[in-house]
């Protein structure tokens, strides 16, 4: 075609996206200002009614049951507010606002937030977000229902336990701790999903809210076929101190997978049995070199002067790691451990004299 | 039509259809970055960051940071360091052999004393004179390590020697990093099961003309200097888009030294950071790589949109000139030693994806660029070529440089909208139209000049001169 010039039109095509996109941001630049503009006032609004409800004494309320009845009047909502609630991006906001003050507070300003929530008919979107396709909404309702603990969406939330999308399952389980304390850890009976570390760190810091509980099923979860539930089982163990579970640890140190085996030895360090020292010196050479470490530091808590012979050998490993935690480990034993330590042949030796000088500026 | 007609096609078409691949290439990672940053943004709302800096599950991190003639502000700098909310950290200061009074400054001013301690040389480096700790309490999660000027790889590898804990964190001694900007970059190494990540790395931004106190960045502004401008609009460019889209690909080969955090057991297996090479953060994520690949161990490499790490760029030609040479030797020696990987599928996406990539992209695009510009010019002053059709050509393909930085802009807007300031927003805009003309010119340039440095075997750093963070004028 007689005066077609590709190139040229590209140009022009790109030129006309260039003079598009930078009027866009300019406006939308423009648009976040007003927003935020417009947030901070809703803030203003929100927050005011939110401390409120967390600061309402019904024992000094002229109303006693004055959160707890839907009725606006009784809460001092302000009219701005309720013509704002109408808006579904303020709702958005005001829900998320009062999520975030809901997981800094407990007992009764907890449950002001929880009735201020009903109140403001904000749980009446739930079932919708629940029933999105987005995985955001869901996440967001389930959230919703465990921190508020709204208990006529319980059975709901367990639906999603073992949902295959990541988030949702871990709020899901949140939202069952919320509900059940540790009886909600349930879902591990039958969690296929792994258990993420950082959702073991969740779960770990919503039961440490919890009153202390003899609770039960931790024995079924060590013998679970995901290999993550095992993990957090083992970490329950350590963190609760749950000796009478020795036997079933030591199966553990068994297992196949060495992250497992890993936690198994970790656990052995919280749980003082005089079995446990000749049990790691048995497990020692056929453990990785990961674990053999950790098998040495475990050592430094349970290990006896019976041990020695096993640690002293260890001073001749080629691996100077495996040399620090085995003079660590002997150092542990106290002065008895550091003269047998300073018998070694290749105390006046590098590295041995710099491992043991260190370890005894570190004990000064 | 004559041989040499056919030839002249040929080549045309041949810079014509590299210009077209390049232009898909980035239209791809454009698009395929704004799912990633969707759907990390929405994740991110779930997270509550408190959780890890405070729980004793969370993994222990030890932040190393070099420092070599630093004395200036290393002790704002590592006060800033000290700074950092989380509870199993341990921080590093390596000082390479510093000529100045960076050792003595710190000891009085941390009340260190030479301790004992045992440096266990799994990766070999130039010698250790002395670790130091101090004997306030208060600073008991410094440790200083006085060694042989070696270089930043053989100081971080000796900051990896002494370290104690499973994650390493390696930075800029200068850098300004985000109050939780540990805890967004450790979190992607608890978030699965399925992989092992070895590394993650984060958004570095330029903080030429913001405001430091303290150590902390207090306000953003974009750079007064033209250089650091330009610069700005590249790092959105690269970090925003590129890195995004190559994470959510699975495919990212480089984390900013400035900023990256590793899995320390890989990296020492790996024999931690290279010191035959300028661009040894580079070379060792591709090392980690390699190593997981023919271990057929499941990984990935991990990135953080958020901006976490602040660092000053250079703002004058010379410097820059350095450090877009060192860049380059950098990439082409990385590219070098593993060169084994170039579409070779046993590596993968690495092999076949990665690495091409980066072969086609970062090295020969320069190249193929200067070629091109010779070509042209040469051939327009001996009549050979359509200048009409040359000049268009040329003209596409700078709207197009054009419409990839302004697209940038709009996903910054979009995402952190780090620039509030219209007339900022309007200065970044105008800096693309002058982007591909000075700064990208610049950089081809110095990109040649690397190759050539490299065929001369230079090894050098180049030295690295600044200024320093601005502080909020009194008024």
């Amino acid at each position: 075609m007689p005066g077609f010039n590709l190139p040229l039109l590209g140009a022009a095509f790109f030129a006309i996206l260039i003079f598009i996109l930078a009027v866009y941001i300019l406006i939308y630049q423009r648009l976040i200002r007003d927003t935020e503009a417009k947030y901070k006032r809703w803030d203003f609004i929100a927050d005011h009614t939110i401390r409120d409800a967390i600061f309402f004494d019904e024992s000094t309320s002229n109303d006693t049951d004055a959160l707890s009845v839907p009725e606006s009047e009784k809460l001092n909502i302000p009219d701005r507010l309720k013509r704002l609630l109408k808006n579904k991006k303020f709702r958005f906001r005001l829900m998320k606002k009062i999520l975030y003050a809901k997981s800094d507070v407990s007992g009764e300003a907890g449950e002001n937030l929880t009735n201020l929530y009903r109140l403001l008919e904000l749980d009446k979107g739930i079932d919708k977000m629940l029933q999105s396709k987005s995985w955001y909404l869901n996440a967001m309702a389930i959230q919703a229902i465990g921190v508020l603990e709204l208990k006529e969406f319980r059975d709901h939330v367990f639906r999603f336990a073992n949902n295959k999308r990541g988030l949702i399952r871990v709020e899901s389980q949140n939202a069952m701790i919320k509900f059940d304390g540790f009886e909600g850890l349930r879902f591990l009976d039958t969690a296929t999903y792994p258990i993420t570390e950082w959702q073991q760190i969740k779960l770990l810091d919503e039961l440490s809210h919890l009153p202390d509980e003899h609770f039960t099923g931790i024995e079924i979860w060590l013998k679970s076929v995901n290999d993550t539930v095992v993990i957090f089982a083992l970490k329950l163990v350590r963190t609760y101190y749950r000796f009478e579970l020795y036997d079933q640890i030591l199966e553990c140190l068994k297992h196949k997978n060495q992250e497992v085996r890993r936690q198994a030895i970790l656990v052995l360090k919280e749980l003082p049995n005089p079995q446990t020292a000749p049990i790691l010196i048995s497990l020692y050479p056929g453990e990785t070199g990961k674990n053999q470490i950790l098998i040495l530091f475990v050592m430094s808590f349970v290990s006896s002067d019976e041990d020695i012979p096993f640690l002293m050998n260890l001073l001749n490993d080629e691996n100077n790691e495996i040399k620090i935690n085995a003079a660590k480990a002997i150092a542990s034993l106290g002065p008895y451990g550091m003269d047998m330590l300073e018998s070694h042949p290749n105390v006046n030796a590098e590295p041995l004299s710099q491992i043991i000088a260190q370890i005894k500026e570190e004990s000064k | 039509m004559s041989l040499q007609d056919i030839f002249n096609v040929a080549i045309s078409s041949l810079f014509l259809g590299y210009s077209l691949f390049l232009m898909c290439g980035y239209i791809f990672i454009g698009l395929y970055s704004i799912g990633e940053l969707k759907k990390y943004l929405r994740k991110n709302s779930f997270t509550n960051y408190r959780l890890l800096a405070n729980s004793a599950e969370a993994p222990k991190i030890s932040i190393i940071a070099p420092a070599y003639n630093e004395g200036a502000n290393i002790i704002e700098n590592v006060r800033s360091l000290m700074s950092i909310y989380y509870s199993n950290l341990e921080i590093i200061i390596v000082n390479d052999g510093s000529k100045d009074d960076s050792l003595e400054k710190l000891i009085n001013s941390y009340e260190l004393y030479k301790a004992e301690f045992f440096v266990n040389e799994q990766i070999p480096t130039k010698s250790v004179r002395g670790v130091y700790k101090s004997r306030n309490s208060i600073y008991s999660k410094l440790l200083v390590v006085d060694k042989e000027n070696g270089g930043k790889a053989d100081a971080l590898n000796v900051g990896i020697n002494v370290s104690r804990n499973d994650y390493i964190v390696c930075i800029d001694v200068d850098c300004i990093l985000e109050q939780d900007a540990i805890l967004k970059l450790v979190k992607p190494f608890l978030e699965t099961n399925k992989f092992r990540v070895i590394a993650t790395g984060g958004v570095v931004r330029i903080a030429n003309s913001c405001e430091v106190v303290d150590g902390r960045l207090v306000k953003v502004h974009l750079p007064k200097q033209l250089l650091p401008r330009l610069q700005t609009l590249e790092y959105i460019r690269a970090f925003l888009l590129g890195r995004m889209a190559w994470s959510r690909l699975g495919g990212l080969m480089l984390i900013s030294g400035a900023f990256g955090a590793f899995d320390k057991e890989i990296a020492i297996k790996c024999g931690g950071y290279n010191h035959k090479t300028v661009g040894e953060d580079m070379e060792l994520v591709v090392r980690m790589r390699r190593y997981m690949e023919e271990n057929r161990i499941p990984y990935r490499v991990s990135f953080i949109p958020d901006p976490l790490c602040w660092t000053e760029a250079p703002s004058t030609f010379q410097i820059l000139g350095r450090q877009r040479n060192r860049w380059t030797r950098g990439t082409i020696e990385t590219l070098k030693m593993h060169k084994v990987m170039f579409f070779n599928p046993k590596y993968h996406l690495m092999g076949m994806l990665s690495y091409p990539y980066w072969f086609a992209f970062e090295f020969l695009a320069p190249i193929i660029e200067f070629v091109g510009f010779i070509y042209f010019n040469l051939f327009i002053l001996f009549g050979e070529v359509n200048v009409k059709f040359a000049l268009s050509l040329l003209l596409m393909v700078y709207s197009f440089g054009v419409l990839y930085s302004v697209f940038g802009i709009l996903m910054e807007v979009r995402t952190y909208n780090q620039y509030k300031d219209r007339k900022d927003t309007l200065k970044l805009l105008l800096a693309t139209l002058i982007e591909p003309l000075i700064l990208h010119s610049f950089g081809v340039w110095h990109a040649i000049m690397g190759n050539i440095d490299l065929l001369r075997k230079k090894s050098s750093w180049g030295e690295m001169t600044r200024a320093g963070f601005s502080t909020p004028k009194k008024k």
